[in-house]
């Protein structure tokens, strides 16, 4: 068991761009992003509360999403990940959490874009592999207090009939998320 | 969550045997071409016959005006096909037969595309499904997963018989002569990997149509035609059908043309057959452009095609299944989950009334409709199409349709539900109306994602979707049946020849730039399962083409006369004064004026045609023994494996079945309906090779048939380790020899 196929979202307090500004934004990332190989742009804006804009990488998508019309940025790990879980679960936050302060900090989004830090959902999507719920918990629960940094959070869990769990969590004090990504260094 | 280690063995029992065979080859394939042990050119038409597509980027080069960007995949060069890098995401195509799916499937469909697409399900205008953005390392287990809730993807691309379409009204349709579905279906499933239409030189679509009047299936436009049609003998009643052959559009639209007029149900798949292993060797194989069977009818003539279909016919041992599918023609017969009941209150739900007159489709039977679910472009997300999935247990007991318009329809509605289904449908943002009128676009996937896409035509359907919804032209009388249907490029697959305004991806250069345009393509007739062609006006530049269909409309809503089709009103004011009242659209501003004209719709990079690259839709010529050869190549490689497993029995016996199966290629190029019989096929190739000396090397002379016709003779009660491995060896050297064999018959039969 392992958890590789996972979807984390962190949602949007500020969102005033347009889909032709987004699909520029991630156009760019396909040139400029060394870290991961990054392949191309889809536009779903015509689709009713669901994806907007969608980056298609080779280890993983990003894309402002809007399911049950709350806009994120909804990161999907696609490839296998490396290191024990808690260290799985450690790098898809971190690779979530830096796509949303470079949108942030895009200055052609200047002020247009600003994500809830104290809240996030994540969803194991591999529906053969992925640990037993108790186990993905025990590793989130471990990640939290640091993403957190010993703040309160609640944590809600739900599995749909198609056996896909996933975990809501909120914080009870506001998080930007430079301070997640501090709080995330070792 | 699950125990097993892999899909496979998690859906052990659940997928057919001979499925989950040919899936476990492909997986094999794919692992021997990742270890370059495959040719590319096979192993790319291997995967397109699984439905595994090629995708825009997928040689490793994205275009942004002038500047190019190298995307740096991890497998480096290696390629799965022409110019397409291993780790890029390609498409994979999913057949569905006359468009039926019930809510097991849906919900598959949804995990997949979650799971290995990018949690889209597209419909196409072919009734079937597409996932986009996968990776083809994801497509064996995949396929599994499908296979467990009976889908296929074989033979979704490539050069074969591609999906088989029908009416998305069978059965329920108030003018049809009886359902077609049962037919479809037994079309679909009996030629399946049928070995007659494995040698075609292009793909093959065909269609079924309930009743002849009505768009339908579109019969007009396909390789092959069925519409239902009864006759009375002796006072009873014999169903047939109606046959077209050699329709299509492409770049130069065929009408297909009748084949005959009342084919009975019981000659129907031999006949397809006959007219199978006609194209199969008579079709164009070398010249791409012409190798449809459109182009074989055209050159013979259709008497002349008919002459030798029917000399076929007679020619094709018998086949139990050509009638055995008629004792069970209720196979597909559906019901209501509630008696019927009409809706006779109110709504007062606001936009009930408007989706009620656009979605909603009176069914034969009393108390029932069918609704239709509008799809903008043909897309769901997996949670939407779950959801659905959920709604159609709920209302209409289990099954849906998808639609060549790219919607999906929910049959078996009882009419007094309509308002508790809308209220679920708009929960989940499925409310939309105007189904099958003018907002409901048609395209293509256009540059999105196909390699041959020239402009956007998902980008432009959005946004002319957007407009005329914004205008409420799906209620205008005058216009709201007029369709729209966008492709990307010339070859029609979004089917623009038969829309009343079509449109398709072209352009032009101005200034130095290259500038997104598309041809207006007027007055395509969809009724009448596409009985007409629209006519080319003129290239207008993507920007404008909203305002071309604002003057179109505007245009026939002012001058038409009374009750004047949209087809007469533009064949009565003709192509000159249709091309002038454009005019002024056709001018594009310079660069520095304008720049909006130089980016397409939902693409606001600056406009390049670097992106294009070969399309796969043509697939490859590859001769038929090449793939059988292949094949076989697989089974020696599993000999190894075996062999290094410690199973030497199995081991022993594969490398035996890989010989056999080689010379059974080889004899095929001779004799087309070769038996399984080993014996049989034994004593053929000795006869015509070994005898004749065609399988002979100058140096070992008959050494390697020798192989063969020594295991064939040999009964084996001893399995060591030596007779294993040199069975294995003495594998791989017959089917190299083979090969030869092969190659130097065709150099002999195309020498000059």
């Amino acid at each position: 068991m392992e958890l590789s196929r996972v979807n984390v979202k962190f949602f949007l307090e500020t969102w005033s761009v347009s889909a032709d500004d987004t699909f520029r934004t991630f156009n760019d990332w396909i040139s400029n992003n060394p870290d991961e190989v990054l392949i191309d742009v889809a536009d779903y804006s015509h689709i009713h509360a669901g994806p907007v804009t969608l980056l298609v990488g080779h280890e993983a998508n990003f894309s402002i999403d809007n399911s049950n019309h709350r806009p994120g940025l909804l990161y999907a790990r696609k490839k296998p990940l490396e290191g024990d879980l808690p260290a799985r679960l450690q790098s898809v936050f971190s690779s979530a959490l830096m796509a949303c302060r470079r949108l942030e900090r895009e200055p052609d989004l200047a002020g247009k874009v600003k994500f809830r830090g104290e809240e996030f959902s994540l969803s194991a999507m591999d529906r053969l592999r992925t640990p037993p719920t108790e186990e993905i918990r025990a590793g989130l629960d471990k990640l939290l207090k640091q993403l957190y940094g010993g703040a309160d959070f609640a944590v809600e869990y739900s599995a749909d009939s198609t056996a896909r769990p996933t975990f809501h969590v909120k914080a009870d004090t506001s998080f930007t998320v430079s301070d997640l990504l501090d709080n995330l260094q070792p | 969550m699950s125990t097993s280690a892999n899909w496979k063995e998690h859906l052990a029992g659940r997928i057919p045997e001979a499925w989950g065979e040919e899936i476990d080859h492909f997986e094999t394939q794919v692992e021997l071409r990742r270890q370059n042990k495959l040719d590319e050119i096979i192993f790319m038409e291997t995967r397109l016959r699984r439905g595994v597509y090629g995708q825009r980027y997928d040689n490793g080069e994205r275009r942004d005006g002038a500047h190019v960007q190298k995307l740096k995949f991890p497998s480096g060069e290696l390629t799965k096909g022409t110019n397409a890098l291993w780790d890029a995401p390609g498409m994979q195509r999913i057949k569905i037969p006359f468009g039926g799916l019930n809510t097991e499937q849906m919900d598959i469909l949804a995990d997949l595309s979650e799971e290995y697409s990018d949690a889209i399900c597209h419909v196409t205008t072919r009734q079937d499904i597409q996932l986009h953005f996968v990776h083809i390392d994801d497509t064996p287990d995949l396929m599994r997963r499908l296979a467990a809730v009976g889908i296929t993807t074989r033979e979704a691309c490539g050069n074969s018989v591609r999906n088989v379409t029908a009416c998305p009204l069978s059965g329920v349709c108030r003018t049809e002569a009886f359902d077609v579905t049962p037919y479809a279906r037994a079309c679909a499933f009996f030629l399946l990997g049928h070995p007659d239409v494995q040698d075609f030189g292009r793909k093959f679509k065909p269609a079924f149509s309930g009743c002849k009047h009505e768009a339908c299936g579109l019969t007009t436009m396909h390789d092959l035609g069925a519409i239902a049609a009864t006759r009375t003998v002796d006072g009873k009643e014999e169903r047939g059908f109606e046959l077209y052959v050699g329709g299509g559009l492409g770049a130069v639209p065929h009408p297909a043309k009748l084949f005959d007029p009342f084919v009975d149900e019981k000659d129907l798949l031999p006949t397809i057959q006959a007219i199978s292993r006609v194209f199969a060797r008579l079709g164009e194989k070398a010249n791409r452009a012409r190798a449809r069977i459109k182009f074989l009818v055209a050159k013979l003539g259709i008497e002349e095609f008919r002459r030798l279909v029917l000399e076929e016919r007679e020619a094709i041992p018998t086949d139990q299944r050509w009638t055995a599918y008629l004792d069970d023609l209720d196979i597909c017969d559906e019901e209501g989950l509630k008696p019927g009941l009409a809706l006779d209150r109110d709504v007062e739900d606001e936009g009930f009334d408007e989706w009620y007159k656009t979605n909603v489709y009176r069914q034969r039977q009393e108390g029932y409709v069918v609704a239709t679910v509008a799809l903008p472009l043909g897309d769901i997300t997996s949670d939407q199409l779950r959801a659905l999935a959920a709604i159609a247990r709920r209302f209409v007991k289990d099954t849906v349709r998808t639609t060549v318009e790219q919607n999906i329809v929910l049959r078996w509605v009882r009419e007094a539900d309509l308002p508790a289904l809308y209220g679920e449908l708009r929960k989940i943002g499925l409310h939309q109306s105007g189904a099958g009128t003018i907002v409901d676009v048609t395209a293509c996937p256009g540059t999105d994602t196909c390699r041959l896409g020239i402009a956007s035509s998902r980008g432009l359907a959005a946004e002319l979707r957007k407009r005329l919804a914004a205008q409420n032209l799906q209620f205008d009388q005058a216009v709201k049946d007029l369709r729209i249907k966008l492709s990307g490029c010339f070859n029609s697959c979004g089917q623009h020849h038969i829309a009343d305004l079509g449109f398709y991806g072209i352009s032009r250069k101005v200034g130095g730039y290259t500038v997104p345009h598309f041809q207006v393509v007027l007055g395509g007739q969809w009724s009448e399962n596409a009985a007409s062609f629209g006519l080319p006006i003129g290239a207008v530049p993507s920007r404008r083409i909203p305002d071309v269909v604002t003057r179109m409309t505007e245009s026939y809503i002012n001058g038409r006369g009374k009750g004047e089709s949209f087809q007469d009103y533009i064949r009565r004011i003709g192509k000159r004064e249709a091309k002038a009242m454009l005019e002024d659209l056709t001018p594009v501003p310079p660069h520095d004026e304008d720049a909006s004209y130089y980016s397409d719709w939902g693409d606001p990079r600056e406009f390049t045609l670097g992106d294009m690259g070969k399309g796969e839709c043509a697939g490859e010529v590859v001769p038929l023994i090449h793939f059988e050869l292949s094949d076989c190549e697989r089974e020696a490689f599993e000999a190894q494996v075996l062999l290094e497993e410690g199973d030497f029995e199995k081991s022993y016996h594969t490398a035996c079945s890989a010989m056999l199966h080689a010379a059974k290629a080889l004899v095929k190029t001779q004799f087309l309906d070769i038996p399984e019989d080993p014996d049989v096929i034994v004593a053929e190739f000795r006869e015509r090779f070994c005898d004749t000396k065609l399988f002979w090397d100058t140096y070992a002379q008959d050494k390697f048939a020798r192989y063969l016709l020594r295991a064939h003779e040999t009964a084996v009660t001893e399995y060591s380790q030596d007779l294993a491995r040199k069975t294995s060896e003495e594998a791989g050297l017959f089917i190299e020899a083979t090969y030869r064999c092969f190659d130097a018959m065709s150099t002999t039969s195309t020498a000059p």
